[in-house]
């Protein structure tokens, strides 16, 4: 028997035909019906609507592609992973299980990566806010400090008297790589010898274990050779320390920043054609350090604290249509239930949304709006998207990093995350929350109860 | 001190010129020689005279120090000295006869051991020989050397001994012939010191098992060979027992058996054939020799183990049952246990430690005698590709190069060398696509030395990072992996070879160390090992902390706390090595001497002479292979040669009897690589090694030792069990 067909409103739209290619005019958007052969709808139907879900095989293939780029083309390569990114516990679990480190920018992270078992001693503290007690309990549990600015380095001076473990530290570098903005707000700067000049300060203090160099040049890097300039000023500070001291440093820390397959607000070409590969950013950075003067006996383990560039792929954000409303001018618009409060990259990206089911051929520039009743909760200004009905659903991809950070609990709950596994069988990891778990935390004064 | 050190010295040169003549550097076989000699004074006497003149003279004319030392040189003249103390009444010229005829034997010493090396043979008692001719032809022109009578008249001299009843015995002894027989082994025995007596040969044979089981053995094997060929040949037995003679057979039997070849079946069969050519030696030599008035004394002996010796060096296919001693250890039974130890040993020794010549974990997808190109001439190569997880070479559809992991990664040099040939300008294959044409494709060879080559092919066009006639250093970046040639995908070919041409023949050649990973059991470190099809593979680090305790370099002096039984004690010592370039630590206090191989990442003891209760030997056993790289739960194997073993006089004396044709103890070893604190920065590494002693392949003691590396690699071991503590101080 035949399937009824949906029925769709007609609309009269003037034809805004772009070059047509050799399967002519087609913009049909192909929908996303399944996650790792899981079914959407099996989903939303057992975690609700919305919902976060992260692919625990694409986590695997995209860390193994990472590894390897660096792996194949340097002896000694670790990799750190960036709590910021996604401090869920299964999630860096998972990345601890493939072998990661922890990096981490807050006591919360510190001890967060403490509690997921990682040896302190393969916790990496970065970040400009490190409390005094936070500090101390890092240098008792020879986790490696990274000192961000000179007020930090004093006190890390004074509290490496009132204990028995040497600080085992490293200094963030900042520096002209050619790429702007410079981030010379993190860290101590190579151009001007600031960054020189605190080597010298903890190298004679004969105070610390001076472990390594660390920098992050910025955020969403769409150039490899920035991180050859980078690595390039690095190698050259360890081989001046080389030098002047006698002291071979123990690794080199590129930070992050690489860029994952998104496309940026305002950019010309999308991202998957235009963002670096994995190969890219190695290929510069390990030409340099191979290519620099750090004895060949000696070289330096490379770290790496690439967050987005690891874990975007393998978030999805499942929604469903609230409503269509056609606006005043004309322009064709959907509601979504997911909002700017969960998806806070909405800021940064276009994401590409993708229908959930089957639809008709037929696309139209739509603006994509949330569920909050804010003026600001815009997913999409404008994409080409099919009619979809209530109730249907959406998918938006590479949602991976930050989201699950840097979201607000705001007007709603926010939604369950969901983790499935590489045999195809989903692990709630996060509980949508209920009104309890907002409640909890507050407090009435007597004289409100 | 200085002068009793000397002292101890000359002593011991001049008990090993006694032992030297069982091709022993045993003391205390030496000692009962020197007890026996006596039992005729005067031909003791001038045994003595002989070498005390040759040791003299050969160390203040200065001939190779270590040969004097050894007794090499003298123990020619001792014998001559014994023949002359025998055969002439003693006197003052007697002496200055002696004195002459002892510098000759000791030039002839030097002079005929420098000729043979150029044959890689023995001297064996040749010099004594031309010595004792010359005394045969030469004495009689001097009126004042007069021969003596004793020792012609056997029965005379049993008389004075034993009186009648010992002729009595005598006669009745002779009436059995296994017991007649016997009696003969001895006289024979004795005969070699010019002491035709029962009791001296008696006392030899108690000093040849002391110093070695298989001697004895080979002694009796050589006597009795002869003795039954005398028999069925129906050849007068009488002449055997009567002459001086028979020691030939012993000590060709010691010579060929289990001293110059690796004592085992072979060598024992051999026996059997080569002592009726002995015979047939010494019946045609003694024919010919009674012409002219000279005795043959060793000459049978010396023609035949000389002729045995030089054609076995002559056969083309020498890896059949005998087996020629490469490095003498002056004992049959440490012969046999080093060459059974070094089948699966030493023979790293004679390799280069090669490195796999890539970064990173790479994947064997074809490995010797492989399914492809890797047969007959080339079968001895590997074709390394890169894998994700899931098994596959390439990302995407595999349609382009650069989906391929392995295309365009850095390959480095495997040892040290010079660029010797470069081929360029191919350009890469299409996926699927040979070029039979230029079957190597690119190609580089890089020499390291006369008979080693490495070459690496199918590389990227243009990629090359070195040129011909560059010298480049192990882990140097010669060029990138591509699909030039013989090549339907990106992979990289790695061959050794003997000769630099490309397309030369493979030759079967191992790396010195990597790791294999595999999911079900983990790391496994392969330390002189050859890849397998579809191990996946990668270079072992050096672990900085486990560096620094292993960095033995010659003149470093380690000094160990040691606590056992109660007692602590320092010691302390010093890394040194020899003219041979051998490395060993040498502990002054318990004159100990632990000789170690070091190929900069592998570090394994080879040789252990001195105190076995010292600490040093503790030492030698729980460092007894190491490798400077830490991986967790990785292991290594050994087995340690029986003779090293503590008490191997007590355990091992019925084993050294069979040894040739069976082993029946094994001593196993096993280093475990515990813990480690923190791999980027470790504090503290903790080690097991395990030494296990097996009878009968049953488990009979387990030697443990635990040990640890702190900051600053200094070592802490110690065998809980054998109260034994050592700690290390600077």
């Amino acid at each position: 028997m035949m399937k009824k067909k949906i029925f769709e409103k007609p609309i009269i739209t003037k034809i805004n035909a772009g070059v047509p290619d050799k399967f002519g005019m087609q913009n049909q958007i192909k929908a996303i019906t399944h996650i790792d052969q899981v079914a959407i709808k099996d989903i939303i139907a057992e975690y609700g609507s919305p919902v976060f879900v992260i692919s625990e095989q694409t986590m695997e293939e995209t860390y193994e592609t990472a590894l390897q780029a660096f792996s194949t083309r340097y002896p000694k390569v670790q990799f750190a992973w960036s709590y910021k990114t996604n401090y869920l516990n299964a999630v860096c679990r998972k990345y601890h299980q493939l072998g990661s480190w922890a990096e981490v920018v807050s006591g919360f992270e510190y001890h967060k990566a403490l509690s997921n078992g990682v040896e302190p001693n393969k916790i990496i503290f970065n970040g400009p806010d490190k409390s005094d007690e936070d500090l101390l309990l890092a240098i008792e549990n020879k986790s490696l400090i990274h000192i961000d600015h000179f007020e930090e380095l004093y006190t890390i001076l004074k509290l490496a008297n009132t204990t028995e473990n040497k600080p085992k530290v490293a200094i963030r570098v900042n520096m002209d790589t050619g790429v702007y903005p410079m981030w010379d707000r993190f860290g101590f700067n190579y151009e001007n010898g600031d960054a020189w000049n605190a080597i010298n300060r903890l190298m004679l203090s004969k105070k610390v274990d001076f472990m390594g160099l660390h920098t992050h040049i910025g955020t969403y890097i769409m150039v490899g050779w920035a991180y050859g300039n980078a690595a390039k000023k690095l190698a050259d500070l360890a081989v001046k320390i080389e030098k002047k001291f006698n002291h071979y440093i123990k690794y080199i820390d590129m930070g992050g920043g690489f860029a994952s397959k998104n496309t940026l607000k305002g950019a010309f070409l999308p991202g998957t054609d235009t963002c670096p590969s994995f190969d890219d950013y190695a290929e510069s950075i390990t030409n340099a350090l191979i290519g620099s003067d750090i004895n060949p006996e000696h070289m330096p383990t490379l770290f790496l604290e690439t967050g987005r560039a690891l874990i975007d792929d393998a978030g999805y954000l499942l929604g469903s249509i609230i409503g269509n409303k056609r606006l005043t001018s004309g322009r064709a618009s959907t509601i979504l239930d997911i909002g700017v409060n969960i998806l806070f990259t909405s800021f940064w990206y276009d994401h590409l949304l993708y229908p959930a089911e089957e639809t008709s051929n037929y696309t139209e520039d739509t603006t994509v709006y949330g569920p909050l009743c804010m003026n600001i909760d815009v997913i999409r200004e404008s994409l080409p998207f099919p009619n979809m009905k209530k109730g249907q659903h959406v998918v938006i991809k590479r949602i991976g990093a930050y989201n699950m950070t840097q979201w607000m609990q705001f007007i709603t709950h926010r939604p369950a995350i969901v983790m499935i596994d590489k045999e195809g069988k989903t692990h709630l990891v996060r509980k949508r929350e209920t009104n309890e778990s907002i409640v909890n935390e507050e407090l009435v004064p007597d004289y409100l109860q | 001190m200085n002068t009793e050190k000397t002292d101890h010295k000359h002593w011991n040169s001049f008990l090993l010129s006694y032992s030297q003549v069982f091709f022993s550097n045993s003391k205390i076989l030496g000692s009962l020689l020197l007890l026996v000699s006596f039992m005729d004074f005067w031909s003791g006497f001038f045994g003595v005279f002989s070498v005390l003149v040759s040791l003299v003279f050969a160390r203040q004319l200065g001939f190779e120090k270590e040969s004097t030392d050894k007794g090499v040189f003298t123990y020619n003249s001792l014998l001559t000295g014994l023949g002359i103390g025998l055969y002439f009444q003693p006197s003052f010229s007697l002496l200055l006869y002696t004195l002459v005829i002892s510098l000759l034997v000791l030039f002839l010493s030097v002079g005929i051991s420098r000729y043979m090396r150029n044959y890689g043979l023995p001297f064996l008692s040749i010099p004594f020989l031309l010595g004792m001719w010359m005394v045969d032809l030469s004495a009689h022109s001097f009126y004042t050397i007069g021969l003596s009578d004793r020792g012609i008249f056997l029965l005379n001299e049993l008389f004075g001994i034993g009186g009648f009843s010992l002729i009595q015995f005598y006669d009745w002894l002779s009436k059995f012939p296994l017991l007649y027989s016997l009696e003969v082994y001895f006289l024979s025995l004795g005969a070699i010191f010019f002491q035709y007596q029962v009791l001296a040969g008696i006392i030899i044979a108690i000093g040849i098992i002391i110093h070695s089981r298989i001697a004895f053995l080979l002694s009796l094997l050589g006597f009795y060979a002869a003795w039954l060929f005398y028999y069925f040949m129906g050849a007068s037995l009488y002449d055997l027992s009567y002459s001086y003679i028979g020691f030939n057979f012993i000590l060709t039997a010691i010579a060929l058996g289990g001293f110059f070849l690796i004592p085992n079946k072979y060598s024992m069969g051999w026996m059997l054939l080569i002592l009726p050519i002995v015979v047939l030696t010494t019946m045609a030599s003694m024919a010919l020799f009674s012409h002219f008035g000279i005795g043959i004394y060793a000459l049978p002996f010396n023609i035949v183990v000389l002729l045995f010796l030089y054609a076995n060096k002559l056969r083309t296919k020498q890896n059949l049952g005998l087996k020629e001693v490469t490095v003498q250890h002056f004992s049959p039974e440490q012969n046999l246990y080093y060459s059974l130890e070094a089948e699966h040993r030493f023979m790293d020794l004679k390799y280069f430690p090669i490195r796999l010549p890539v970064q990173g974990e790479w994947s064997i997808s074809q490995a010797h005698n492989g399914e492809y190109t890797h047969r007959e001439k080339w079968k001895h190569a590997w074709d390394f590709v890169m894998l994700k997880s899931n098994g596959e070479q390439y990302q995407d559809l595999g349609e382009r190069l650069t989906d391929y992991l392995c295309y365009n990664k850095s390959i480095v040099a495997c040892y040290d060398g010079v660029v010797e040939e470069i081929a360029n300008g191919i350009e890469d294959n299409k996926i699927g696509h040979q070029n039979l044409t230029n079957n190597w494709g690119n190609t580089i060879i890089i020499k390291h030395s006369e008979f080693l080559y490495s070459k690496y092919s199918h590389l990227k066009k243009n990629s090359f990072e070195v040129k011909k006639g560059d010298w480049i250093r192990k882990g140097q970046l010669i060029g990138k992996v591509g699909n030039s040639g013989r090549s339907p995908f990106p992979h990289l070919h790695f061959q050794l070879q003997k000769t630099p041409f490309i397309g030369s023949e493979t030759i079967n050649y191992p790396f010195s160390s990597y790791l294999t990973n595999k999911p079900e059991s983990g790391n496994k470190l392969h330390i002189y090992d050859y890849p397998k099809l579809e191990d996946k593979l990668k270079i072992t680090e050096s672990n900085e902390l486990l560096s620094s305790a292993l960095k033995w370099d010659v003149g470093r002096e380690m000094i160990f706390e040691i606590k056992s039984k109660g007692i602590t004690k320092n010691y302390s010592w010093t890394i040194e090595s020899d003219l041979y370039k051998n490395t060993y630590i040498h502990c002054k206090e318990s004159h100990s001497f632990a000789y170690f191989y070091n190929d900069g990442a592998l570090i394994y003891f080879k040789n252990f002479i001195g105190d076995k209760s010292s600490a040093l030997y503790h030492f030698f056993l729980a460092f007894y292979k190491i490798h400077h790289s830490f991986y967790v739960n990785t292991v290594l194997n050994d087995e340690i040669a029986l003779h090293l073993s503590r008490d191997h006089y007590k355990n091992g004396f019925l084993q050294d009897f069979i040894a040739p044709f069976y082993i029946y103890r094994r001593i196993k070893y096993k280093m475990k690589y515990l813990s480690i604190d923190d791999e980027l920065s470790p504090q503290l590494i903790k080690l097991k090694s395990s030494i296990k002693h097996y009878k009968f392949d049953k488990l009979t003691h387990t030697d443990t030792y635990h040990i640890q590396i702190h900051t600053k690699g200094y070592i802490e071991f110690n065998n809980i069990e054998k109260d034994f503590y050592a700690i290390q101080n600077n």
